[in-house]
């Protein structure tokens, strides 16, 4: 056998392994990518493993919304994800890319702005820190700089806090979580905000996505999420602001917040959930910024279960064809960003998010039917998703926000979130009706009419947040909301504890004892194989690794190796000669 | 004694046939495959030298707006960023990046000169062989894993060494770091991390490999005949390179820090990882807070507004000029080396 021929063998051989391969890559959705949001990051990154366990290949680039908005505007990405919009009062005004094609905006997850800390008390870590706004406002701008400043110590009676300096860890990119928090502390804290744009030499009445950290001795600006994240493990007296997933991915404990209700409360799924029925949407369908939130209603919500720094998290999609994203592209976004909106929901509350509810799910659907190129298989499933929630009896995408038979407006997350014990029974009572499920939304999809009434939001007028005030009985003594209406027979019960929950893998709902039909669920569900193909055995990518470890190793090894080889040759020709 | 001059050449030369003295012209025939190699050869070497020129115009014209919105003595001597209020300037992050630079050079160069020096002449036979690899494999890493490793990895454990350096030579105000109080009983690492110290460690094992490699080729063109030379006079190993290696590598060691010094100025995703960017004039290089031009224009594009961008093109523009002129003066060294002039002499 000839060299040559090896060659030609070896050649042939590989082509065949690959040949093998091509089928694994299922239907005919061709690779996209995105970049933004390191905020929602985890939540994207959840979905890209699982569309990649389909076969389908999305990228996603944790870049921070500033860049993610940016390389969308310049048709480097097929979408974006981002906090805030482009446009508006919310958006960044010193942020003027634009995209020059036409977008939509839908909302994909929703969460709170954590604050994860790194503190020792005593021997061991503190974990039970409580911050009220008001002290939260006051680190961020730099006037509190000691972790036992009487402010701290307010909060956190009987604990030893450290004589140490805070370190406040912000990012150094530009971040929508940045924006976010800017914004919040613009709305809620104005004197505090002008103090630390008067040190640092920022706008004062305007948010901003890059924090200001000029002449701030104990702030550290690090990059990303992650960044900041690992910096806060990493070191002593440290707190940060990000999504609530960091902090819980690592094991960290996040302050407890006080809310304007006077309890305090994590960024559970439920809080936000909770907080959330007050995000204000917008709702006029011609506007650039449509389904974006407005959040000045949310921070002084006086619910005692809400978390007040709630948002949701956007992805920007072209919806006509653009130099970046044709019809081809058009679909395999569509199939992304319908399977987030869908099955995607249901792993939200493991990871530290929160699902979205079902009024939301279907409106951002409808803007996705805007994105060129959507195939109809994914229409289909949009379509089959819209009618199971006008139907009812069918679980919807499985949406643990979601109840067969009720309106979509209503939030079950709602219903379901716990009290804190403190709250007796007058402090509940305002809160355990149908009403204050209700989520704000697009009216146009609420399907069931049964329930409709029974969705008349509560008449909550907003005071200014409380930041006294003893935690039990304040959510009482404030503006009571009335419930409506007792609610309905046949929804599950008015308990703050509601009993029905879905299987997220089978898709099974229970209601108390009784099993929901099971059968039905599996119509819409397409079942999310969560173990990788061949994983029991040897199997294709098994194959596929090799390959690549081999070709690496070959990539590494064969310059020095042919390099000393005919180094050698030359030598045994020079001494021959 | 002319005419003794005259009279002697005149044989040789003749002068009515003084048309014949003119040089043979030299007629070169190129075959096919030489004409291919210099167009090749000669397009090439067009192009590199035609991008380069591009990207230093397309800078220049992009930051010519900034420039002139404030005046390019103001542009050079601004401390701070802020394009949205016309205050902005590379004073600080050109100072930032030189100093981040200079550790990593004060780091990387004498271990590149010893790794270098052990390859050629201590190490023998397979250990040099898997010496020279690896030096190569490590030019290989990406720099986006050493700063990763820098951040995640260095950072955590060098923090104490830093806080060491500063409580005993803090009386140098190089290594003063303000705000820390060391009798405090609190393990507080905060003020120690992210600085100019680290992102320069970090650097230098980037700049290692560069530096090596060209440090090794100089120092193996040392002639064999002065290195027996020096041992047949009784010269200790040592002394042999001292007296041999050493002055006639001169040019290498100096071109190859060079090099890696215009690698380290141009560095950005590893120190964008760990520092804590600042925009003020500071020298306490284990104090927290750093920056340097190219990881600033990675943190601030995505800052979109036209101006603010054509500041970064200002920016990003001093860097191209001032890496540049490193790097010329590198090429120009070793090329001077590579003559064996320092040796012939």
């Amino acid at each position: 056998m000839t060299r040559s021929a090896r060659i030609a063998g070896m050649v042939a051989a590989l082509c065949l392994i690959f040949a093998g391969l091509a089928p694994a890559q299922a239907a005919n959705y061709i690779r996209i990518g995105g970049s933004g949001s390191s905020w929602a990051g985890n939540a994207l990154q959840d979905w890209v493993s699982r569309v990649g366990a389909q076969g389908v290949t999305v990228d996603y680039e944790s870049k921070g919304s500033s860049t993610g908005r940016k390389e969308f505007a310049d048709s480097m990405k097929q979408f974006a994800v981002s906090e805030i919009p482009y446009t508006g009062d919310t958006a960044d005004p010193k942020d003027n890319s634009r995209p020059n094609f036409k977008y939509s905006m839908l909302p994909v997850v929703a969460g709170g702005t954590a604050y994860m800390y790194n503190l020792r008390a005593g021997s061991g870590r503190l974990d039970t820190l409580k911050l009220s706004q008001k002290a939260i406002a006051k680190i961020f701008t730099g006037q509190v700089t000691k972790w036992n400043d009487k402010i701290i110590a307010a909060d956190n009676p009987g604990v030893a806090l450290p004589d140490g300096t805070i370190n406040v860890v912000v990012r150094s990119d530009g971040s929508g979580a940045t924006a976010q928090f800017t914004l919040w502390l613009l709305r809620q804290f104005p004197s505090d905000y002008a103090k630390l744009c008067q040190v640092t030499g920022c706008d004062p009445n305007s948010a901003t996505s890059f924090f200001p950290t000029k002449g701030l001795k104990n702030f550290v600006a690090q990059n990303g999420s992650q960044g900041v994240t690992t910096y806060t493990a990493n070191n002593l007296y440290t707190i940060n602001y990000d999504e609530y997933s960091y902090a819980r991915g690592i094991d960290f404990p996040v302050a407890q917040v006080k809310n304007a209700a006077g309890f305090y409360t994590l960024p559970t799924e439920h809080a936000v959930a909770v907080a959330l029925t007050q995000a204000k949407i917008n709702q006029n369908p011609k506007s650039l910024n449509y389904l974006s939130q407005d959040l000045t209603k949310v921070y002084g919500y006086l619910d005692p279960r809400s978390y007040p720094m709630s948002a949701y998290s956007y992805m920007v999609v072209p919806t006509e064809t653009t130099d970046a994203l044709n019809e081809a592209q058009g679909a395999t976004l569509g199939y992304f960003a319908n399977y987030a909106l869908c099955e995607g929901q249901r792993s939200m509350g493991q990871l530290g998010y929160s699902p979205l509810p079902m009024n939301l799910v279907l409106a951002a659907m409808d803007q996705l039917r805007k994105v060129p190129g959507v195939d109809k298989a994914t229409l289909a499933k949009m379509d089959q998703t819209a009618a199971s929630v006008k139907k009812g009896g069918t679980p919807a995408c499985n949406n643990p926000t979601f109840k067969p038979g009720d309106s979509p407006a209503l939030n079950q997350l709602v219903r379901s979130a716990p009290f804190d014990a403190a709250c007796d029974a007058g402090c509940r009572a305002p809160w355990t009706g149908e009403g204050a499920a209700e989520n704000q939304g697009p009216g146009s999809t609420g399907a069931n009419k049964g329930n409709e009434a029974a969705g008349a939001k509560p008449a909550v007028k907003q005071p200014k947040p409380r930041t006294q005030g003893a935690p039990a009985g304040a959510g009482g003594s404030g503006a009571t909301p009335v419930a409506e209406q007792a609610p309905a027979a046949g929804t599950v019960g008015t308990t703050a504890e509601g009993t029905t929950s879905c299987d997220a893998d089978t898709g099974a709902c229970t209601a108390g004892a009784a099993v929901a039909s099971a059968g039905t669920g599996t119509q819409l569900l397409t079942p999310v194989s969560t173990t990788i193909a061949g994983s029991n055995g040897w199997g294709q990518t098994q194959m596929l690794l090799v390959v690549i470890g081999g070709l690496l190793l070959v990539l590494v090894l064969a310059p020095p190796l042919l390099a000393r080889e005919l180094e050698a040759r030359r030598a045994a020709r020079r001494d021959s000669a | 004694m002319s005419t003794f001059a005259s009279a002697t050449l005149t044989p040789e030369r003749p002068a009515d046939e003084a048309d014949l003295a003119k040089p043979r012209t030299l007629r070169n025939t190129y075959t096919g495959s030489d004409h291919a190699f210099r167009g090749i050869t000669f397009t090439g070497g067009i192009i590199v030298l035609a991008i380069m020129l591009l990207v230093g115009a397309f800078l220049a014209s992009n930051g010519i707006q900034a420039v002139n919105e404030v005046g390019l003595g103001k542009f050079l001597t601004t401390a701070n960023w802020a394009p949205e209020s016309n205050d902005f300037g590379i004073a600080a992050v050109l100072l930032g990046t030189v100093q981040i630079a200079a550790v990593a050079l004060l780091v990387a160069m004498p271990l590149a000169l010893g790794t270098s020096l052990f390859i050629t002449e201590v190490a023998g036979g397979w250990l040099r062989k898997v010496l020279t690899s690896m030096v190569d494999l490590l030019a290989a890493v990406p720099s986006v894993v050493f700063g990763l490793w820098g951040a995640y990895m260095l950072q955590p454990n060098i923090v104490d060494f830093s806080k060491w350096i500063s409580v005993w030579f803090g009386w140098i105000p190089l290594f003063q770091v303000d705000g820390v109080d060391p009798a405090s009983p609190l393990r507080d690492t905060v003020p120690f991390t992210a600085s100019t110290f680290i992102a320069g460690l970090v650097v230098a094992m980037m700049i290692v490999p560069i530096q090596t490699s060209i440090m090794t080729e100089s120092f193996r063109r040392a002639p064999v005949g002065e290195r027996e030379g020096a041992f047949a006079l009784g010269a200790t190993r040592w002394g042999m390179i001292r007296t041999v290696v050493l002055p006639f590598g001169k040019g290498g060691i100096i071109g190859g820090t060079m090099l890696g010094l215009g690698r380290a100025l141009g560095e950005t995703i590893a120190i964008y990882l760990i520092i804590s960017p600042v925009f003020e004039i500071k020298f306490h290089i284990l104090e927290k807070g750093a920056n340097s031009i190219a990881a600033m224009i990675a943190l601030k594009y995505s800052e979109s507004n036209e101006f603010a961008m054509s500041a970064l093109m200002a920016a990003g523009f001093s860097l191209f000029l001032m890496t540049m002129v490193v790097n010329f003066t590198a090429s120009a060294i070793i090329a001077k080396s590579r003559s064996g002039a320092d040796s012939e002499g």
